[in-house]
């Protein structure tokens, strides 16, 4: 058994200026980022007892991450997905070989582009308030609530939250149509990610849309523009924008 | 290697190249920056990224485990907090 793996992080066309504790080979054309890593941490048995730790995955995988951004900063890169793992440089030599028709094609594809992530929030008190001042249906129903009995007025106050809570999926489903037809424009492949995570929430906003662009990177000052001018807008009126990249390309690969 | 971003007038900050995720823009928080952050690194090096079948003797087979104990990661401050110190 070997002593140590061969532990990739990426492929690229070309050497570039290495992270610390890397290396790189060429392999007909495609260079490939790796590290040697000890079996003891890596291998079979002990990966699958690290995976179930938390911490050890985060920081491995904060660390994987990591040292794709560096080479995608210098070129483009073929990310692996954490961990990929070879025991010897002669299987890790034949997949990349076997594969390196897809990974040009891929290296192609996204020459000068990077990805970006934008999350869409609502922060529900400040929608309640804006809908409340501009739509005439909630306006008249406020009107009556003013002199409505109580039996009346009860009626009344239903019916308002009723109307307030599809007014307020009107809005937001406008305003994310809006926003696409404003970024698509600025982006070369856009995919609207199902919300898994709930805990993407934030302090008084929830979260209502996540979507990850492919943006050619001469196209990124005015993808940024329209981002900012779509949040400035919109914010004061309940949906705020985040965005965070320009990250390595992750999310527009067929997988190998 | 640093570099610097202006998160419009919120603050100002360094990013160590080999620490930290690209940066997050609009925050209401600096705590959920590195939240969204966080869970922004762990699903694209987790979930996506290439595969390669054959001989890599490490599968992805257990990534339902994984992505299951991302929901409780991210979930957990105390958890997150311990993984950023180790």
């Amino acid at each position: 058994m070997n002593n140590e793996l061969y532990y990739i992080y990426c492929l690229s066309r070309q050497e570039m200026r290495l992270p610390i504790g890397t290396s790189q080979i060429e392999i007909g054309n495609i260079w490939v980022i790796y590290a040697r890593v000890p079996h003891a941490e890596f291998g079979q048995e002990a990966l699958a007892k690290h995976i179930k730790d938390l911490a050890w995955v985060t920081t491995k995988a904060q660390k994987h991450s990591a040292i794709v951004q560096m080479c995608h900063l210098q070129t483009s890169v073929v990310p692996m997905r954490f961990p990929t793992i070879f025991e010897t440089w002669e299987s890790t030599r034949a997949s990349i070989a076997e594969n390196k028709a897809q990974y040009t094609a891929f290296l192609t594809k996204i020459d000068q582009k990077n990805e970006w992530t934008v999350r869409l929030y609502a922060q529900e008190d400040t929608l309640k308030i804006h809908l409340a001042k501009n739509i005439p249906a909630l306006l008249l129903i406020n009107e009556q609530m003013k002199t409505a009995q109580a039996g009346k007025g009860f009626i009344l106050a239903k019916q308002y939250e009723k109307v307030l809570t599809e007014a307020i999926d009107a809005f937001i489903a406008q305003k994310a149509q809006l926003f696409i037809e404003a970024i698509t424009p600025q982006t070369t492949e856009g995919i609207e990610v199902p919300l898994k995570y709930p805990q993407e929430d934030l302090v008084a906003h929830k979260i209502i849309a996540k979507y990850i662009f492919l943006v050619d990177k001469n196209q990124e000052d005015a993808f940024k523009n329209t981002l900012e001018q779509f949040h400035d807008q919109l914010e004061p009126q309940g949906i705020a924008f985040l965005y965070s990249g320009a990250w390595a390309i992750y999310n527009f690969l067929p997988h190998a | 290697m640093l570099s610097c971003i202006r998160v419009r007038g919120l603050f100002t900050t360094s990013y160590p190249m080999l620490d930290s995720p690209p940066p997050t823009y609009h925050l209401p928080t600096l705590y959920k920056q590195r939240e969204v952050g966080l869970a922004d690194v762990l699903d694209r090096v987790l979930n996506k990224g290439v595969m390669i079948q054959g001989d890599a003797i490490i599968s992805v087979a257990d990534i339902p485990l994984i992505r299951l104990n991302i929901r409780l990661l991210i979930s957990s401050e105390s958890t997150y907090q311990k993984s950023l110190l180790s």
